[in-house]
C-alpha cells in the first residue's frame, strides 16, 4: 500500500535556488488537479459518446427507451422449462423467463459443481494411485478445453438420441422418455384439482388482475416500474436494516470499496432504466393495474423484510450462543427469501395458467423455510441449555415433528394439492406441452451438466489446494489422539481447508453464473440467449438491452458475492 | 571349540533374507497404491474398467475404424449407415420372433403399435435418408463437373442417371437397380470418355451409390408390405458396404484432411498463404523473447526486443496488406431507409455526401458492389469532378484523404520509397548506437525505443513496397488491364451513356458488368464466344453465383458470400490502383476473410499483451490514494468482472458503433479486440493486485528512503516483484482469456471454433461431422493450454516460488 505517501509532504516543496514555490510540487494541489483532469476527461467522454449516440440513433431513425418492452415479440413457442410462453407474448415476459432460467440454471449448476468438485478434489488426493491419476486427467482435460467446445460437443451428442417425432424415444415406466428434444419425467404436480386458496380471503390463485384488465392493452410500464421500485426498496432496506457493521462484516475491509462500487453500479443502472421507463410510467396513476401491482409488491416486500428481520435475529442468537452446526441458516433463509421475492415479482408478469402450480410450489417452499427456522430456534435453545447445564436435550423428534406439522398443515389447508402427473403421449404418439409430466428440454440439462462438470474441475483444484494448505501436523496430531480417518477429514481437515477454499469458490460460482450466458450457442432460452439472440434482432435497442442484461448479471454477481463473503466471515480464522 | 561354535560374533548378522514375494517390486507398489484395502480395490477395479471402456470406445472410433479418405462425409458415413441398418433389421427380426411367440401366430407383429413404429422408423432410415444423401452426392458431382467445364456432357449423363433411378424407386424398387452397366440409357450417356474423371470417382472409390439407393428403396418397400425377408435381401445387398466399411465405420478424418487450411486461416486468399506462414515464423523469436527470461539479456535480447516491439506492426501489415480499411459503413440507403434522395434535407444530404465521399475515397469495393448502377454512376460523376474532397467534412475525414493522397504520391515513386528506406535504416542505426553508447541513450531509452518502432515500420513499408512494385509481382497485386476487358468496356459505355462521365472507381462492380453483358446481344457488340465463355467461367468459378445461365446474377449473393471471396473478388474490392490507397501488398480484407486459428491467435495474443500492461496500471490505480482514480479503477474492474464476456462482446459490436461517430465505425474484429482487451485487463488487474498486496511494506519504505519517485519505485521495485509473485495466476488468467476467445461465436466472428462449426461442418458434404470437428478444435486447445500451464509450472520452479510442502 502506498498510504504512507500521504503523510510525507503535505506542504509545499521549495524548488531551486530562487526559493519560489512551484505550486505543482504541492501534493494536495497536484492531487486535486489530477483528479479534476480525470473527472473532466470522463465527463467529456460521456458527453461525446451520448452526443454521438443521439446523432447515430437519429440517423437510423431509432428511438430510445424501454417502450419496446411492452410490445409483442415473437419466439418459437415450444415448451420451455419452467414457464411456457405464447408466441407474441410481451417482451417483458421473455425477460422474466430468461432471468428465471438464468437463476435456475446457475443455482442447480452451483450445487452440482460444488458436490462434484469436492469429490474430485478429494479424489486427487486419494491414496489410491489410480484414482488420483484419474482425477488429474479429469481436471486437466476439462480445464484446458473451452466451455464452448464442451457445450457444443454435448449438444452434438444429444442430437444423436432417438428422434422424438420420427421414432419412439427411449421410454421407461411412468411415462419417462428420453429423446433428442427433451426428457420427460413423471412429476409431482402442485395445485391440481383443489379449491385451494379461498381461505385466504381473496382467492389468490384465481386472482390475476393483469389478465382481467387485459395486460396487452394496459400500460406495461406499471409492473416494470413497480418491480424496479421494489428493487430500490429492497436495496434500501438491506442497507438500513443491516447495520453498517454488518455490511462491513460481510465484506472484509479491503473489499468495502467493492461493495460500494457495486451498489453504485446497480443504483446507476436502475436509475438509468427508470429514466428509460419514465415515458411509460406516465399512465400509471389512472391504471387499476397499478393498484394491484403495488398491493402485490407491497405484500412481498413486507414478507421479505419480515424474513430478513427474523433471519437477522436468528443470526444474532447464533453468534451469541455459538451454536455449532446451525450456522448460516439465517443467510440461507435470507437468500432464498430474496430469490423468492425476485422470482415471484417476475412471475406477476407471467400470470398465465401454470402460474397457479408454481404459486403452490413457492408456498410450500416458504413453509419449509419457516419450519427450518423453527427448528433452528430449537437448536439454539438446546445449545443454551447445554451451555448452562452441560446436558443437551434431544431435539431430533421435536424437529421432525415441526417439519411434519408445518408441511401437513399447508397440505391440508390448501386442500391436498399434490398429485402425480404422468406424461401421456397424444394419439399420434407425440409428446406435446399438454402431455403433462415434467418436460425438460435437452438444452437445459446439457447446459447445467456442462457448466457443473466444467466448473467442478476448477473447484476440484481449489479444494485440493485448500486441503494441502492444512498443515500436516494437524492430521498427525489428530491421528495421535486416536481419531479415525473420517473424523480427521470431517472435523479437522475440512473446516480448516474451508478457510482457504471459500474465497476462490466465490469467483468460481460467479464464473459459473456468468458462463450460463453461453446458453446462447445452444439456444436455451436464458436471458442472454433470449435478449441478445432474439429480441435484439427483432427490436433493435442495443444499448437498453445490453444494459438490462448487464444489470441482471451484476445483480446476480452481487448476490453470490454477498452470500459467499458472509459465509467466508463465518469460517475464517479469528485474529486478534 | 564348543564355546567358539556356541558364541557368535556380534558383527556377524544373519544374512539378509529376500523379502516375502508380496512385498517387493511392482507387487509391493500395487499393494500399497491400488489394493490397500477392500474399498480401494473395488475402486481400482471400477476405474480400470471405466477407463478401459472409455478409451477403447474412443480409440476404436477415432483410430481403428476411422476413415481418412473421401471427398465428402457420405464416403465416411455410408458404411456406418449400412452397418446400422443391418443391426436394426436384426433387432427387428428378433422382436418379431418374440411377438410371434407371444401371440402364437405369424405376422401378428405388424399389428403391434410399437413394432409398427419401429418398422416405420427403419423404413424411413432406408428410404428417406439414403436417397437424400445420394441426391446430395449427385449435386456435388454436378458442381464439380460444372466447375471443370464439363457441364453439357455431364448434364446429360447426370440427368439420365437421376431419371432412371428415380423412376425405378418410384416403381417400388423391385428387381435390380438401373446401373450404367444395366440400363441402356445410362450406358449410352456414360459411353466414351466424356465423363470427367472427378465424376467417375464415385464409381471407383468404394461401392456404387446406386447400389446403395437401390438396396435402400428395396428395404423400404418391403418393410411397408410387411415382408421382413425381402428386407433382409435388401440388407444383404448392402453387404459390400458393410465389408468395405468394416474398417471405416468410425470417425471421419476427411473433414480435417480436406479443410485444415480453412481451419487455420478460413478464407484467406490461398495464393497468399505464405503471409500467415511468415507471420507464424516471425512469432517464434517473439514468443521466445517473451517466454524465456534468459533470452532477454545481452545483445540477443536487444535484437529480439526490438523485433518484439515491431512484431504487431509487421504482422498486421503482412497479413492485411497495405490498403488498410479503417471503416465499415452501412450503405447510404441503410442510413436513411425511408427518405428518397430528392426529399432529403440539406443536413441529411450533407451527411450522406460525407459518408459516400469517404467510402469512395477509400475505394470500399465491397460497399460499391452492393449499389445500383445509378448510384455508382452518380458517384462516379461526383468523384471525377473532384466534388468528393469538397464535400468531406472538415476534420478527420478530409485530413485522412489529404494525407493518404500525399503519402501515396511519395510512396508511389521508386525513388521516394528508396529514400524512405535508407533514411529509416540510418535512423535505426544511429538510434541503436545512441542507445548502446551514450548516457543520453540510457536516460531517454523509452523514447528512443518508440522512435525505433517508427523507423522499423518505415523500413518494412519501404522494403515491401520496393519489392512488390517490381513488375514481376504485378499479377500478385491484381492490377488488371481494364481496357482489355470487353465487358468492362461495355459497362463503362453504359455509365457514360447514362451519366456522361467516365468511371474512375477502378474495375466496376460485378453486378454492373454483368448487367452490361446481359442487356446486349453478344453478336451485336462484337464480343466473341470465347470472351463470353470466359465471363461465364468467371461466374462458374465462383460458387456464390447462381449457376443458372438463364437466371439473373444476384449481386446480393456477392455481399452475403462471406468465406468464398476468391482472388478476383479481392482484386476488385481492394481497388489497389486508385489514388488515395497505398499499395505494397495486396489487401486481404479482414472481415469474413480472415479466420480460424489466425483469429484465435490474434485475439488471444493481442488481448494478453494489452491485458498484461494495462492490468498493471489498473491494479496500481486501484491501490491509489487518489479517491477518483481508486473508485474509477475499482468500478471498471468490478463492472467488467461482474458481467459475462458475452455481454461485453455484444456491447462492443452493437453499442460501440452507436457511440462512435460515423467516421470511426469499427470493424467487427476491432470491436471484438476492444472487448477482449478490456475484459482481460480487468481480470489481470485483480491478479496483479494480489501480487502488489503480497509485497511487504518494507519494500515501499525502503524505496522511499532511497528517494525514489513514485514511478521509479513502482517500475523498479514494486511491479517486478509483484508480477513475479503471481506468475501462476497470470498464466492461468491468460489461459482463461485464450479459452474465452471462443465466445466470439455468439457474434459470428470466425475464430477456430466458429469456422469449424459454422463454416465447415455446415457444408453439404461435411454435415454430421460436427463431433470429429469439435474433437479437432478440442485437441488444438488442449495442446495449447496444457503447454501453457506446464510452462507456468516451469517458471514457478525456475523462480523457486512454489513452496515445498
Amino acid at each position: 500500500m502506498t498510504t504512507s505517501n500521504m503523510s510525507a509532504d503535505g506542504n509545499a516543496v521549495s524548488s531551486g535556488s530562487g526559493g519560489t514555490r512551484n505550486i505543482f510540487a504541492t501534493r494536495w494541489l497536484r492531487n486535486i488537479l489530477v483528479q479534476t483532469f480525470i473527472v473532466g476527461l470522463i465527463v467529456f467522454a460521456v458527453v461525446y459518446f451520448v452526443n454521438n449516440a443521439q446523432v447515430n440513433l437519429l440517423r437510423r431513425s431509432g428511438n430510445f427507451g424501454l417502450g419496446f418492452m411492452a410490445t409483442p415479440g415473437s419466439y418459437d413457442p415450444s415448451p420451455f422449462f419452467p414457464i411456457p410462453l405464447k408466441n407474441n407474448d410481451l417482451v417483458f415476459r421473455f425477460l422474466a423467463l430468461g432471468y428465471i432460467n438464468t437463476i435456475i440454471v446457475s443455482l442447480i449448476g452451483i450445487f452440482a459443481a460444488t458436490v462434484l468438485g469436492f469429490v474430485m478434489g478429494l479424489a486427487r488426493l486419494s491414496n489410491n494411485w489410480l484414482i488420483a491419476r484419474a482425477a488429474t486427467v479429469y481436471v486437466e482435460i476439462l480445464r484446458n478445453i473451452p466451455l464452448a467446445v464442451w457445450l457444443l460437443f454435448a449438444f452434438a451428442l444429444a442430437l444423436t438420441l432417438p428422434n422424438i417425432v420420427a421414432s419412439a424415444p427411449i421410454s421407461g415406466p411412468l411415462g419417462l422418455s428420453i429423446s433428442n428434444e427433451k426428457i420427460i419425467l413423471p412429476a409431482l404436480k402442485f395445485g391440481d384439482g383443489m379449491g385451494a386458496g379461498t381461505w385466504l380471503g381473496f382467492a389468490p390463485f384465481d386472482w390475476q388482475p393483469f389478465k382481467t384488465v387485459g395486460l396487452e392493452t394496459s400500460v406495461m410500464g406499471a409492473p416494470l416500474v413497480g418491480l424496479l421500485i421494489a428493487f430500490g426498496i429492497g436495496a434500501a432496506a438491506l442497507i438500513v436494516l443491516n447495520r453498517r457493521q454488518d455490511m462491513m462484516r460481510a465484506f472484509n475491509d479491503r473489499e468495502i470499496d467493492t461493495l460500494y462500487v457495486w451498489l453504485g453500479l446497480l443504483a446507476v443502472t436502475v436509475v438509468v432504466l427508470l429514466l428509460f421507463g419514465a415515458n411509460m410510467a406516465l399512465g400509471i396513476a389512472s391504471s387499476v393495474v397499478f393498484a394491484a401491482t403495488a398491493f402485490y409488491i407491497l405484500i412481498w416486500v413486507a414478507l421479505f423484510l419480515a424474513a430478513f428481520t427474523i433471519s437477522n435475529r436468528i443470526e444474532a442468537r447464533e453468534r451469541a450462543t455459538d451454536a455449532p452446526g446451525i450456522k448460516s441458516i439465517g443467510i440461507i433463509f435470507r437468500t432464498v427469501a430474496g430469490i423468492v421475492l425476485l422470482v415471484y415479482a417476475l412471475m406477476i408478469e407471467t400470470s398465465i395458467p401454470p402460474m397457479t402450480s408454481w404459486t403452490m410450489f413457492w408456498v410450500f417452499l416458504i413453509g419449509l423455510m419457516i419450519a427450518n427456522c423453527l427448528a433452528t430456534l430449537l437448536d439454539i435453545r438446546a445449545q443454551d441449555i447445554q451451555n448452562r447445564t452441560g446436558e443437551r436435550p434431544a431435539t431430533l423428534l421435536a424437529k421432525a415433528a415441526i417439519f411434519i406439522v408445518v408441511v401437513s398443515a399447508i397440505f391440508v389447508v390448501l386442500g391436498g394439492p399434490i398429485g402425480v402427473s404422468v406424461p401421456e403421449p397424444n394419439k399420434f404418439g407425440r409428446y406435446t406441452a399438454n402431455s403433462g409430466g415434467l418436460q425438460i428440454v435437452n438444452g437445459f440439462w446439457i447446459l447445467v451438466a456442462a457448466l457443473a462438470i466444467y466448473t467442478s474441475a476448477f473447484i476440484a483444484e481449489t479444494v485440493r489446494a485448500g486441503i494441502q494448505a492444512v498443515d500436516k501436523g494437524q492430521t498427525e496430531a489428530a491421528r495421535s489422539v486416536g481419531m479415525k480417518q473420517s473424523h480427521i477429514t470431517n472435523l479437522i481437515v475440512i473446516p480448516q481447508a474451508l478457510r482457504v477454499i471459500i474465497p476462490p469458490l466465490n469467483s468460481q460460482y460467479m464464473n459459473l453464473m456468468k458462463n450460463s450466458s453461453l446458453a446462447a450457442i445452444i439456444s436455451f432460452p436464458e436471458i442472454t440467449s433470449i435478449f441478445h439472440g432474439t429480441i435484439l434482432n427483432q427490436k433493435g435497442h442495443a444499448i437498453e438491452i445490453t444494459a438490462i442484461i448487464m444489470l441482471a448479471y451484476l445483480t446476480n454477481s452481487l448476490l453470490i458475492s454477498a452470500v459467499m463473503n458472509t459465509i467466508n466471515e463465518r469460517v475464517k480464522l479469528v485474529e486478534r | 571349540m564348543s564355546n567358539e561354535t556356541f558364541f557368535r560374533r556380534l558383527d556377524e548378522y544373519l544374512p539378509e533374507q529376500a523379502p516375502p514375494p508380496g512385498n517387493t517390486g511392482p507387487v509391493k507398489w500395487l499393494r500399497e497404491n491400488l489394493f490397500s484395502g477392500p474399498v480401494n480395490s473395488v475402486a481400482t477395479v471400477i476405474i480400470v474398467a471405466l477407463f478401459a471402456w472409455v478409451i477403447w470406445a474412443f480409440v476404436s472410433w477415432f483410430f481403428l475404424t476411422s476413415t481418412v479418405h473421401g471427398e465428402t462425409q457420405q464416403a465416411c458415413r455410408m458404411a456406418t449407415q449400412a452397418t446400422l441398418l443391418e443391426e436394426r433389421l436384426g433387432s427387428l427380426r428378433t422382436e418379431q420372433r418374440r411377438l410371434d411367440r407371444i401371440s402364437g401366430q405369424e405376422g401378428s407383429a405388424f399389428e403391434d403399435r410399437r413394432f409398427k413404429a419401429f418398422v416405420n422408423n427403419l423404413a424411413n432410415l432406408a428410404s428417406k435418408d439414403i436417397p437424400k444423401s445420394y441426391a446430395d452426392i449427385l449435386k456435388n458431382e454436378a458442381n464439380v463437373a460444372f466447375n471443370k467445364g464439363e457441364i453439357a456432357k455431364f448434364d446429360a449423363a447426370q440427368a439420365a442417371r437421376k431419371a432412371a433411378i428415380v423412376e425405378w424407386i418410384e416403381a417400388g424398387g423391385v428387381g435390380e437397380a438401373p446401373d450404367r452397366t444395366r440400363d441402356a440409357r445410362l450406358k449410352k450417356a456414360f459411353e466414351g470418355d466424356t465423363v470427367h474423371p472427378d465424376a467417375e470417382r464415385f464409381f471407383v472409390d468404394g461401392p456404387d451409390q446406386i447400389d446403395w439407393a437401390a438396396a435402400g428403396a428395396m428395404i423400404a418397400s418391403s418393410l411397408k408390405t410387411g415382408n421382413l425377408d425381402a428386407a433382409q435381401q435388401g440388407v444383404d445387398q448392402l453387404q459390400p458396404f458393410v465389408d468395405w466399411g468394416k474398417s471405416n465405420s468410425g470417425a471421419c478424418h476427411a473433414v480435417f484432411k480436406k479443410n485444415y487450411w480453412q481451419l487455420l486461416v478460413n478464407a484467406y486468399d490461398r495464393d497468399q498463404l505464405w503471409r500467415p506462414i511468415l507471420v507464424a515464423l516471425l512469432l517464434i523469436p517473439v514468443l521466445a523473447f517473451v517466454m524465456v527470461p534468459r533470452l532477454r539479456e545481452g545483445s540477443i535480447g536487444m535484437v529480439l526486443g526490438i523485433s518484439t516491439g515491431l512484431f504487431p506492426f509487421v504482422a498486421f501489415f503482412v497479413l492485411s496488406g497495405a490498403a488498410l480499411k479503417l471503416s465499415h459503413f452501412e450503405p447510404i440507403q441503410g442510413a436513411y431507409p425511408n427518405i428518397a434522395v430528392e426529399e432529403m434535407t440539406q443536413q441529411q444530404m450533407d451527411d450522406a455526401l460525407a459518408e459516400v465521399g469517404l467510402r469512395l475515397s477509400r475505394r470500399d469495393g465491397q460497399w460499391v458492389e452492393g449499389q445500383s448502377l445509378e448510384f455508382v454512376g452518380q458517384w462516379s460523376v461526383r468523384l471525377s469532378t473532384g466534388e468528393v474532397a469538397e464535400i468531406l467534412p472538415p476534420g478527420f475525414g478530409r485530413t485522412f484523404y489529404g494525407l493518404s493522397a500525399t503519402f501515396t504520391s511519395i510512396t508511389s515513386s521508386e525513388t521516394g520509397r528508396l529514400l524512405i528506406a535508407i533514411g529509416a535504416l540510418v535512423l535505426l542505426i544511429v538510434l541503436g548506437l545512441v542507445i548502446a553508447q551514450t548516457r543520453f541513450g540510457r536516460v531517454a531509452r523509452p523514447f528512443l525505443r518508440f522512435l525505433q518502432f517508427v523507423a522499423g515500420f518505415a523500413i518494412v513499408i519501404a522494403i515491401w513496397g520496393t519489392v512488390i512494385n517490381n513488375p514481376h509481382f504485378e499479377h500478385k497485386r491484381g492490377l488488371l488491364d481494364l481496357t482489355a476487358d470487353p465487358i468492362e468496356k461495355l459497362a463503362q459505355e453504359d455509365l457514360e451513356a447514362k451519366y456522361g462521365a467516365h468511371n474512375e472507381l477502378g474495375r466496376l462492380p460485378k453486378a454492373v458488368r454483368f448487367n452490361a453483358l446481359m442487356t446486349r446481344d453478344p453478336a451485336s457488340i462484337g464480343v466473341t464466344q470465347a470472351q463470353q465463355d470466359a465471363a461465364w467461367a468467371e461466374i462458374a468459378d465462383n460458387p456464390i453465383y447462381d449457376m443458372n445461365r438463364d437466371g439473373v446474377v444476384d449481386a446480393q449473393d456477392d455481399l452475403n458470400a462471406d468465406d468464398r471471396i476468391n482472388a478476383t473478388d479481392l482484386a476488385e474490392s481492394r481497388g489497389d490502383h486508385a489514388p488515395g490507397n497505398i499499395v505494397f501488398l495486396t489487401h486481404v480484407p479482414v472481415e469474413n476473410t480472415w479466420g480460424g486459428i489466425l483469429i484465435t491467435m490474434i485475439l488471444g495474443l493481442v488481448g494478453s499483451a494489452f491485458a498484461m500492461r494495462a492490468g498493471i496500471l489498473l491494479a496500481l490505480g486501484r491501490q491509489s490514494t487518489l479517491p477518483v482514480v481508486r473508485y474509477l479503477s475499482t468500478g471498471f474492474i468490478e463492472g467488467m468482472r461482474g458481467v459475462p464476456l458475452i455481454t461485453i462482446l455484444i456491447m462492443s459490436v452493437f453499442v460501440l458503433p452507436l457511440i462512435l461517430p460515423i467516421q470511426f465505425q469499427p470493424q467487427p474484429l476491432v470491436a471484438t479486440l476492444v472487448a477482449v482487451c478490456l475484459f482481460g485487463t480487468a481480470y489481470m488487474a485483480e491478479v496483479i493486485r494480489g501480487g502488489l498486496q503480497a509485497i511487504p511494506k518494507g519494500q515501499y519504505e525502503a524505496a522511499q528512503s532511497l528517494g525514489l519517485s513514485y514511478w521509479q519505485e513502482t517500475n523498479l521495485i514494486i511491479v517486478p516483484q509483484a508480477t513475479r509473485t503471481v506468475i501462476p495466476a497470470i498464466v492461468n488468467t491468460l489461459i482463461g482469456l485464450f479459452k474465452d476467445t471462443t465466445l466470439v461465436i455468439v457474434i459470428g466472428l470466425l475464430d477456430v471454433l466458429t469456422v469449424m462449426r459454422n463454416k465447415i461442418v455446415t457444408k453439404v458434404e461435411w454435415n454430421q461431422t460436427l463431433t470429429e470437428g469439435l474433437i479437432y478444435v478440442a485437441i488444438f486447445f488442449f495442446i495449447f493450454m496444457f503447454g501453457l500451464s506446464r510452462y507456468s509450472m516451469w517458471l514457478e520452479e525456475r523462480f523457486g516460488i512454489l513452496k515445498q510442502r
